[in-house]
């Protein structure tokens, strides 16, 4: 309750914060004010470390994946600036490489592991578990990945977050596989998928998929590309105007 | 403020001011006519020994905190910077939130009156901010100063290439794309003081930057940059930008792409002179041939090893298998996983594997247009290539489109006013007058008119 107190004096103290908080203050400021303020303010208004907590529990309860990785970033900063006793920067760590993770953004993932002190990663056994995460998807072994999300026993912060990662690899991986194959051996889709035989077969063929007993393969069913119709009254104005361009040349 | 002698002038003259009158100077400056900067400001500040920027006032005060880091801009700089730059300065983390304070506030056009002093200021904070650990510090407040330096954000600025490499020491790549994918039209040299090695810095380690977050296309042409500059020799950076450029060239486009027509022939004898060893590595890539390239890669590995460039040549050595299962598209309409393994030359126990697993890959990317069949099972599975399913013929071709012509046009109104602007310089009217016939002069001043 205290920190809820905190959070709401904080935005309306600062209505024109930087990158991580104005996305919570979107409701009360117009966004045009908040982006011409974005850069010369950047670092006029940190995050006060109290709230840090839960304002990167709330990105990943909202699934706004993007706000974690801001936040994390703009910490990263703040904490290092001004070090505090309310949070160590250590603390951010962890949910900061899980956001690149799913974001899918594994170049900034690594650089961001190489940076950390040696000393803190082999402190921290949950940071070398999402980093055994990052290297799986780094050399692409679904499997692995899977197995490196469910062996480790994840705090209660990173819980819901690589729950969301493996949800959204298994998402991915079904796209690739639709598109990738006209027919799979039900035992390589379990290993994309990171589901048993028996679920693997059960979940695809809930979609369509069918299943040939003879092979044991699955036929998926190729996913349509959305149709995208952008023909409207604007193209005709930049039809206009590309023929005036034209002209003057 | 208590502050005595408000006579300044005479004090200044021959011997060095205290630190009273120092702040006496800075602070009488601020807002005063535009020349008692450069005329009375800047020599004062030139000439105080670097002793007194470490001292505090009279009365026991810091002039950090006495002086106004927006309204005292340059009086500032000198103090901040100074303290920066000794051996082993009292309370860093104190400092660096004085330099970053400075960065949000500092004014940018009495700055740019001290540009020299100014530049400093990227060096001086990743020195401290690296000495207690903590490098980082210094990211985000050179990107404000570089926004708030810059005119608009395609000037270079001096600060560019510093900061740019502070990232690469720091491993900040991310934090360096959001200055580089400003492309960089300005290049001021008068009023930001800019050199030639700023532009050729700045394009080589933001080239290095896009290699690190992989995105080749961005480095290709950063580096071409650089090698293209006009000059009269090679410079080092030249050289070095052109081997990187050989092997990102191979490992986006499977080729070396040739540079630009306009690159200085000096630069390219000088590179094929010293560095053959790329050019043979790059030949025996685009002949595909996998043996030849591994036998080329070993004859070369050392100098790739002594140029640090031994990862990105992996990286083009792993691209060759790729390139070659782009090439059976061209011959095969079907061709099972293990001849595919076979033809690229992949070996080993997982070979059939690795050959699936770099066509699902390169089916995700979009490199090629394939599927894969489990159901035929000889040779762990059949691939059948497919045309481009795309007809080119949807709503995301014409968005495309749309955005390019603009990006099209959006240049060539950037072109054509930088033509107007060189057709009127003295240097070009002086030029054409002298050695060109009439008609052209006539069409200098027809176009003055238009």
């Amino acid at each position: 309750m205290d920190n809820l107190l905190l959070i709401l004096t904080f935005i309306a103290s600062n209505k024109e914060m930087q990158c991580v908080a104005c996305a919570r203050s979107r409701r009360m400021t117009q966004p045009s004010a908040i982006q011409t303020s974005h850069s010369r303010l950047r670092l006029l208004h940190n995050i006060p470390p109290e709230i840090a907590m839960d304002l990167i529990n709330e990105a990943i309860a909202a699934r706004d994946f993007k706000r974690l990785v801001d936040t994390c970033e703009q910490l990263e900063f703040d904490l290092s600036l001004y070090p505090n006793e309310a949070m160590s920067i250590n603390e951010i760590y962890v949910p900061y490489i899980g956001g690149y993770l799913i974001l899918n953004d594994l170049n900034s993932a690594r650089f961001l592991y190489k940076r950390i002190p040696p000393a803190v990663t082999s402190a921290n056994s949950e940071l070398q578990a999402i980093w055994d995460v990052g290297i799986a998807l780094w050399q692409r072994q679904h499997a692995e990945v899977y197995h490196a999300i469910d062996t480790f026993q994840w705090g209660s912060v990173m819980q819901p977050l690589v729950l969301a990662l493996a949800e959204n690899l298994r998402e991915r991986a079904f796209h690739l596989i639709a598109k990738a194959y006209s027919s799979i051996s039900v035992t390589e889709a379990a290993t994309y998928l990171g589901f048993s035989v028996e679920q693997t077969v059960e979940s695809l063929t809930a979609k369509g998929w069918v299943l040939d007993p003879t092979t044991n393969t699955l036929q998926p069913v190729k996913i349509p590309k959305p149709v995208v119709q952008t023909t409207n009254l604007a193209q005709f104005n930049r039809l206009a105007d590309m023929v005036v361009h034209l002209e003057k040349a | 403020m208590s502050m005595s002698a408000p006579n300044v002038s005479g004090s200044i003259s021959g011997i060095s001011p205290n630190c009273d009158e120092l702040l006496a100077v800075i602070v009488s400056s601020a807002g005063a006519p535009p020349d008692v900067i450069p005329k009375r400001l800047l020599p004062a500040l030139k000439n105080a020994s670097s002793q007194i920027f470490l001292l505090s006032t009279s009365d026991g005060k810091d002039p950090l905190t006495v002086l106004d880091p927006e309204k005292n801009t340059i009086g500032f700089l000198y103090f901040v910077t100074t303290r920066s730059y000794i051996d082993r300065p009292n309370n860093v983390p104190g400092l660096i939130q004085h330099l970053v304070n400075f960065i949000n506030k500092f004014d940018p056009e009495e700055a740019k009156l001290a540009i020299d002093r100014f530049t400093a200021i990227p060096e001086a904070l990743s020195r401290l901010a690296s000495g207690i650990g903590k490098p980082v510090l210094a990211i985000r407040p050179l990107v404000t100063a570089i926004q708030r330096l810059a005119p608009t954000p395609a000037h270079l600025t001096t600060l560019h290439y510093r900061f740019i490499k502070i990232c690469l020491l720091s491993k900040h790549y991310k934090d360096a794309l959001a200055v580089l994918d400003n492309d960089i039209e300005e290049v001021d040299p008068q009023r930001l003081s800019i050199n030639v090695e700023d532009v050729l810095l700045y394009h080589y380690y933001g080239g290095m930057a896009y290699i690190g977050m992989k995105r080749f296309d961005r480095a290709l042409e950063f580096f071409s940059l650089v090698i293209s500059s006009p000059s009269q020799v090679t410079s080092a950076i030249q050289i070095e930008a052109h081997k990187k450029y050989v092997l990102v060239s191979l490992l986006e486009h499977g080729k070396l792409l040739p540079l630009p027509k306009y690159t200085t022939q000096v630069v390219l004898r000088v590179f094929k002179n010293n560095c053959g060893g790329y050019l043979e590595f790059a030949q025996a890539f685009e002949s595909l041939n996998v043996t030849r390239v591994k036998n080329e890669f070993a004859k070369v590995a050392d100098m790739f090893t002594k140029d640090k460039n031994l990862g990105l040549a992996r990286q083009v050595l792993q691209a060759l298998y790729c390139r070659n299962i782009q090439q059976l598209t061209q011959t095969y309409m079907t061709l099972s996983l293990a001849d595919i393994a076979k033809q690229v030359g992949l070996e080993g126990p997982r070979a059939v594997h690795e050959a699936e697993e770099l066509v699902v890959q390169m089916i995700e990317s979009g490199q090629i247009f394939a599927t894969i069949s489990h159901a035929h099972a000889q040779g762990g599975g059949m691939v059948s290539f497919d045309d481009d399913p795309d007809r080119y013929d949807n709503g995301l071709t014409l968005a495309e489109l749309d955005a390019r012509i603009q990006r099209a046009a959006a240049v060539g109104e950037r072109v054509g006013k930088l033509d107007r602007g060189i057709g009127l310089s003295k240097e070009f009217l002086a030029r054409v007058s002298i050695n060109i016939p009439f008609h052209y002069d006539l069409y200098v001043v027809i176009g003055m008119f238009r």
